[in-house]
């Protein structure tokens, strides 16, 4: 937004241009006060796609670098990962279609928070699972849940 | 004229195709390995084809040098003890346990070491002796063959045959018979 904010004072949206005895605005000045609004209409949308994910407070990371974290967290040694090369192992269950599932490991409802609760103390949750605890740090177990939340 | 001559032509064709085809093969591959355009990291995956040929060619190299070791017997309780001892030390930190998460090291390898219960389920006692005995080429398995006799490798796959039959829990439970009680990964 500040981006935005900054343009009220760029060139392209100039002030004044008031007529000095009603007060109204010109029409040039009018004309242009309509062609401001338009880019910073466009420009807050923009700015807002643009935007990157705060890296913290947000439940859901980054999906990319979650289907690396899936790797090098062993995930790929008991769990069949659709859309990982070699995640094809059956110890566990499989992760396709983890996003329609009702309930995560049998015990918690499938939220993104009860997700990531999961992959950082399974064995908290459910101590007999053969599932282990990774030592997942908090980012890390963000950025899984959103790849495991793409497979549905 | 030879009924043969429209023949010969064609195969003189075919051989120039496949010299052509070849020769470009060659100097593709050469380029690809020369100008290091194959990611070697440990953190990027393989493609699924290379990924492909990779696995079945271990697949079928174990199988093959395996195929004429005669296991002995292996479900004397002693022998599944000794083996639990050495499993216990020189396995689990990359492979991990019931229950027990490999090591860093384990986790950070591609390829990632096996999940021993499940390749308990899929080779032979004999291709996990060969396996164990001689290590496998630019997967991070070392060969025990110079630090263990072959008894004692054997002990190690009496254990591994074991695992798919034990529960975390009860794996946890000869940990602690065996050993100070460790804390689990929950605790540490």
């Amino acid at each position: 937004m500040p981006r935005s904010m900054n343009l009220l004072h760029s060139p392209l949206c100039e002030r004044g241009e008031t007529d000095g005895v009603s007060g109204r605005r010109s029409a040039p000045a009018k004309r242009r006060d309509i062609s401001c609004l338009i880019h910073l209409l466009l420009l807050t949308f923009l700015s807002a796609c643009a935007q990157e994910k705060p890296p913290h407070g947000q439940t859901l990371g980054d999906a990319e670098r979650g289907k690396v974290a899936l790797q090098q967290y062993a995930c790929t040694g008991c769990h069949v990962i659709p859309g990982v090369v070699g995640a094809n192992s059956h110890v566990g269950p499989s992760l396709a279609g983890l996003a329609k599932r009702t309930y995560l490991a049998g015990v918690l409802p499938n939220t993104p928070e009860n997700l990531i609760r999961w992959l950082k103390e399974p064995q908290k949750i459910a101590p007999l699972s053969a599932m282990p605890d990774l030592n997942v740090r908090d980012a890390h177990a963000r950025d899984m849940a959103a790849y495991l939340y793409t497979l549905n | 004229m030879s009924p043969f001559k429209p023949f010969k032509q064609f195969l003189l064709h075919a051989a120039a195709a496949l010299a052509v085809l070849g020769t470009l093969g060659a100097v593709g591959g050469v380029a690809v390995m020369y100008f290091g355009l194959y990611n070697i990291a440990a953190v990027d995956q393989h493609t699924l084809p290379v990924y492909t040929l990779l696995d079945t060619a271990l697949r079928q190299a174990i199988r093959q040098r395996a195929k004429h070791i005669a296991a002995p017997a292996l479900s004397d309780p002693a022998l599944v003890e000794k083996g639990f001892v050495r499993f216990r030390k020189n396995c689990v930190p990359c492979h991990g346990a019931p229950g027990v998460a490999p090591g860093d090291a384990g986790k950070g390898m591609l390829p990632l070491p096996n999940n021993l219960a499940e390749s308990a389920r899929e080779l032979a006692p004999r291709e996990i002796f060969w396996v164990v005995k001689n290590g496998l080429k630019m997967t991070g398995m070392p060969a025990w063959e110079y630090r263990f006799e072959d008894e004692e490798i054997w002990a190690i796959v009496a254990f591994v045959a074991k695992l798919p039959t034990l529960s975390p829990k009860e794996y946890r439970a000869m940990e602690e018979e065996h050993f100070e009680r460790t804390p689990t990964s929950a605790e540490r």
